[in-house]
C-alpha cells in the first residue's frame, strides 16, 4: 500500500461517528509523529552541518536519534495497525509525550514548542477525559524535567547561566534551582496550563458540535426515508400492470407517471366500473410536497368510488369537487380530466375540470379537446360541471396527459407546449399506445437535456380498438330443482340468439344446471320460494353467466374436487359437478355481496 | 327423455332420446331399478342423447354398480361431447365405452 492509499484510508464501513474520527484522528496522530521524525532527521543533519554551538554533539545525536526511533516507530505502529485498535489512540499519545519528555530534558529551551503538541494532539479526539489525563501527564514530566534538567541537560538556559555568574566554583543545586523555578519552569508551566485548558475546551466543544451535527443528519436521513416512502406510496397507488385488462381486448390502454425530484401531486387511473365501462382519470394538485400527494391520494379514491357509484358524471363530480372542498383546510386545489367510456358502442362522456385539453386521434387527424366544463376541483363548492360526450370510432385515440408534458422546459427556458405534442402524436399515430407513451417520454428528456425536470409527468394513452357487441339477457326464476328446465330453456334459447354454438351452449347448460340445482337444493333447502337471477352476456367473444341468489351464503367452489381415479365401487357421486363446472368453464368465480351469491361462469366462444 | 327398451333373453338396451340432465335422471333411474331384475347384460344406447349433466352421471355410475354385481354394461353410440364429459369426470375409465 503506498503512503497516498494510506493516508486515504477509507472509514466509511464504520456507523459509528465517534469511533470514525477515533480512526481518522489516529491516522493523522501518525502523520504528526511522522512529521516529528523528519524535523529530528533535520536537526542531526544541522547537526553534523555544525550549525549547533553546543559542546555535548554527542548526546544531541543520541537524544535526536531517540526520538527520531520513538517518532517513526509511532508512525509505523499507526501504518501497520491502520489505526484500527482501540489501544492505538493511547500508545500514540504515550510516544508523544515520552518524545516531548525527552526533548525537554535534554534541550528544554529548543523544544519548548514542543510541549504544545500532546495536549494538541488530544484535543483532536474531542474526548474530555483524553486530553485531560495528556495534559496532566506532560505538565508533570514538564516540572521532572525542569528539576532534573540540571543533570542532563545539554544546552542552557541563558537566565540560569547569568544568576549563576560567579558562583560558578561553589554551585549548589538550590543555585540552580531558584532561577530555574521563577524564570522556566514557572512561565513554561503557565502557559502549558493554557494550552491544556484550551485542549480540554477544544475537545469539549468538538464532541458537541459532532454530535449535534450527526442528531442533525439522523433527522434529515429520516425525513429523507420518509419522503421516498410517500413518493413510492404515491406511485403504488397508481395502476401499473399492463396490459391492464387481459381478458378483454376491444381496446388498448397504457399510462406512466414521470415524478418530479420533489415528490408531486400528479395521478392518473383506469378502472372498469362495470363490464362496459371504463373510467380514465388524469389529475394534477396544485403545489408540491407531502400535502400535494396525499391530497392527490384523497382526489383519486374520491373519484374513482364516486363515478362507480353514481352512474351520472355531472353529479358524481359535483360530489368529488364538494368533498374535496369540505376537506381542504390549505386551499389546494385539483385540475382533473374524467371520462368514461362505452366500451359497447364507444360513447365517450368526459369532464374537465381545468386540466390540459386532451388529444383526440380521429379519422386520421387529431385535434385538442377543448370543451371547458368548469373551474379546477377543490377550489369552490356547490358547482356544476358540464359533461361532453361524443363518439368513439374504431381505432380512434384519446391522449390524456397532465402540464409536465406540455411544460417541460428546456435550457433556452422554451416550453415544449401543445403544438410539439400534436406533431409528435401525429408522427407516431400508428404506434402502439404504450409506444407512444414511452417514446415520448424519451423525447421530453432529451428536450429538457441537462434541465431538471421540475413537475411530475403523466400521461394516458388509450386506443379504442372495436366495439364490444355486448348482448345481455337477464331473467329470475323460482330456485326449484323442477324448474330448472324453464332455466335451460331460457339459457339455449339466449345464447342461441346470440349465435353462440350448440357446443358452448350445451357445455354452459351443463354448468347452470349444476349451480341452479345446487341453490335450489342446498341453498333453500328445498323450499319453493327462492329465487335466483340468471344474467347472460356475450361480449367480447366471451360468455358469461352470473347467477344470484339470495340463499345462505355458500361458496361451491371452495370443496375439495372429488377423487375421480377411484374403482366403480368407492366412486363417490358428490362434488362431480362442480368438477363438471370448473373444467367446463374457462374462469369461474364466487362472490358474495349485500346478502347475495354471485356466481360467475365465463366461457369463451370458439 | 324418452326411453325405449329392448329386451332380448337376459340382455336389455335402453335407447335414450333427449336430455339426461337433473329434471330427467330420476326417470331413467327408476327404469333401471324396475327393468333390470334378471338382467346379465345392460346396453345404454346414447346415440340420440343430447346431453349429460351430472345428475345423469349419477344414474350412469348407479347403473353400473348394480350391473357389475349381475353382470355387465356397456355404453353404445357415444357422442364426442359426452365422451368428453365422461372424460374429464374419469367416468371412461370405469365405463364400458363401445
Amino acid at each position: 500500500m503506498s503512503l497516498k492509499e494510506w493516508i486515504k484510508w477509507d472509514y466509511s464501513d464504520i456507523s459509528d461517528p465517534n469511533y470514525r474520527n477515533e480512526l481518522k484522528a489516529n491516522r493523522e496522530l501518525g502523520i504528526i509523529l511522522f512529521l516529528v521524525c523528519i524535523v529530528d532527521i533535520i536537526c542531526i543533519i544541522l547537526g553534523v552541518a555544525d550549525v549547533f554551538k553546543i559542546d555535548k554533539k554527542t548526546e544531541l545525536y543520541i537524544l535526536v536519534g531517540l526520538t527520531a526511533f520513538f517518532a517513526f516507530s509511532g508512525f509505523l505502529f499507526t501504518f501497520l495497525t491502520k489505526g484500527r485498535q482501540k489501544y492505538v489512540k493511547f500508545a500514540l499519545l504515550f510516544d508523544l509525550v515520552l518524545i516531548v519528555f525527552l526533548s525537554n530534558l535534554f534541550v528544554p529551551t529548543y523544544s519548548v514548542l514542543f510541549l504544545a503538541l500532546p495536549p494538541v494532539c488530544a484535543a483532536r479526539y474531542a474526548d474530555k477525559k483524553i486530553s485531560i489525563y495528556t495534559s496532566v501527564t506532560t505538565a508533570v514530566l514538564l516540572i521532572i524535567t525542569g528539576f532534573v534538567g540540571y543533570y542532563t541537560n545539554i544546552e542552557y538556559d541563558w537566565n540560569i547561566i547569568r544568576g549563576l555568574v560567579g558562583k560558578i566554583d561553589q554551585l549548589t543545586y538550590w543555585d540552580y534551582t531558584r532561577p530555574l523555578l521563577t524564570y522556566s519552569i514557572t512561565i513554561k508551566f503557565l502557559i502549558f496550563c493554557i494550552f491544556a485548558f484550551m485542549s480540554v475546551l477544544s475537545a469539549v466543544r468538538t464532541k458537541q458540535f459532532t454530535t449535534e451535527a450527526t442528531e442533525t443528519i439522523v433527522k434529515e436521513e429520516r425525513i429523507n426515508g420518509e419522503l421516498n416512502l410517500a413518493r413510492e406510496l404515491q406511485e403504488q397507488m397508481l395502476p401499473r400492470q399492463f396490459p391492464a385488462f387481459p381478458s378483454i381486448n376491444n381496446f388498448e390502454i397504457y399510462a406512466d407517471m414521470v415524478p418530479a425530484k420533489e415528490i408531486g401531486g400528479d395521478m392518473y387511473d383506469f378502472f372498469l366500473i362495470d363490464d362496459q365501462h371504463l373510467g380514465i382519470v388524469a389529475a394534477d394538485v396544485s403545489g408540491k410536497g407531502v400535502p400535494a400527494s396525499l391530497f392527490m391520494g384523497m382526489t383519486k379514491i374520491l373519484i374513482k368510488n364516486m363515478l362507480v357509484e353514481e352512474k351520472n358524471m355531472e353529479v358524481a363530480i359535483a360530489k368529488v369537487n364538494d368533498m374535496l372542498v369540505a376537506d381542504n383546510p390549505i386551499d389546494l386545489f385539483v385540475t382533473a380530466w374524467v371520462g368514461v367510456v362505452d366500451l359497447n358502442n364507444g360513447q365517450l362522456t368526459y369532464i374537465n375540470a381545468g386540466h390540459n385539453p386532451p388529444l383526440l386521434k380521429h379519422n386520421g387527424e387529431i385535434h385538442y379537446l377543448k370543451d371547458k366544463s368548469g373551474i379546477a376541483l377543490g377550489y369552490v363548492s356547490k358547482r356544476m360541471y358540464k359533461q361532453n360526450i361524443l363518439m368513439l370510432s374504431p381505432n380512434d385515440r384519446l391522449f390524456v396527459y397532465t402540464d409536465g408534458v406540455t411544460e417541460a422546459t428546456n435550457i433556452n427556458g422554451q416550453l415544449y407546449g401543445e403544438v410539439r405534442l400534436k406533431d409528435y402524436l401525429l408522427a407516431h399515430m400508428d404506434d402502439k399506445d404504450d409506444v407512444v407513451v414511452k417514446e415520448l417520454l424519451n423525447e421530453l428528456n432529451k428536450f429538457q437535456k441537462d434541465c431538471e425536470q421540475f413537475d411530475d409527468i403523466t400521461m394516458i394513452s388509450f386506443t379504442f380498438l372495436q366495439k364490444m357487441n355486448r348482448k345481455n339477457a337477464k331473467k329470475e326464476f323460482v330456485a326449484t330443482v323442477n324448474n330448472f328446465s324453464s332455466v335451460s330453456e331460457f339459457i339455449e334459447e339466449t345464447l342461441d340468439s346470440f349465435e353462440v354454438p350448440l357446443k358452448v351452449i350445451n357445455q354452459m347448460n351443463i354448468a347452470v344446471e349444476e349451480i341452479f340445482t345446487n341453490i335450489a337444493k342446498y341453498g333453500f333447502a328445498g323450499q319453493t320460494n327462492g329465487k335466483a337471477t340468471i344474467d347472460i352476456t356475450l361480449a367480447d367473444n366471451t360468455v358469461t353467466i352470473r347467477t344470484f341468489d339470495n340463499s345462505p351464503m355458500f361458496n361451491p367452489f371452495n370443496k375439495k374436487d372429488p377423487d375421480i381415479s377411484l374403482g366403480v365401487e368407492d366412486r363417490p357421486i358428490g362434488g362431480l359437478g362442480i368438477l363438471m363446472v370448473k373444467k367446463l368453464m374457462d374462469a369461474v368465480d364466487y362472490q358474495y355481496e349485500n346478502n347475495t351469491n354471485i356466481i360467475t361462469l365465463v366461457k369463451k366462444v370458439g | 327423455m324418452t326411453i325405449e327398451k329392448k329386451f332380448n333373453d337376459d340382455s336389455l338396451v335402453l335407447v335414450l332420446t333427449g336430455r339426461l340432465d337433473t329434471t330427467t335422471a330420476p326417470d331413467l333411474e327408476k327404469e333401471i331399478q324396475d327393468s333390470t331384475r334378471g338382467v346379465k347384460k345392460l346396453t345404454l344406447d346414447f346415440k340420440n342423447l343430447e346431453y349429460i349433466s351430472s345428475a345423469g352421471l349419477r344414474v350412469v355410475l348407479g347403473a353400473q354398480k348394480l350391473m357389475s354385481k349381475q353382470g355387465e354394461m356397456n355404453l353404445v353410440n357415444v357422442s364426442d361431447a359426452i365422451k368428453d364429459i365422461f372424460e374429464m369426470t374419469g367416468f371412461s375409465e370405469i365405463l364400458n365405452i363401445e
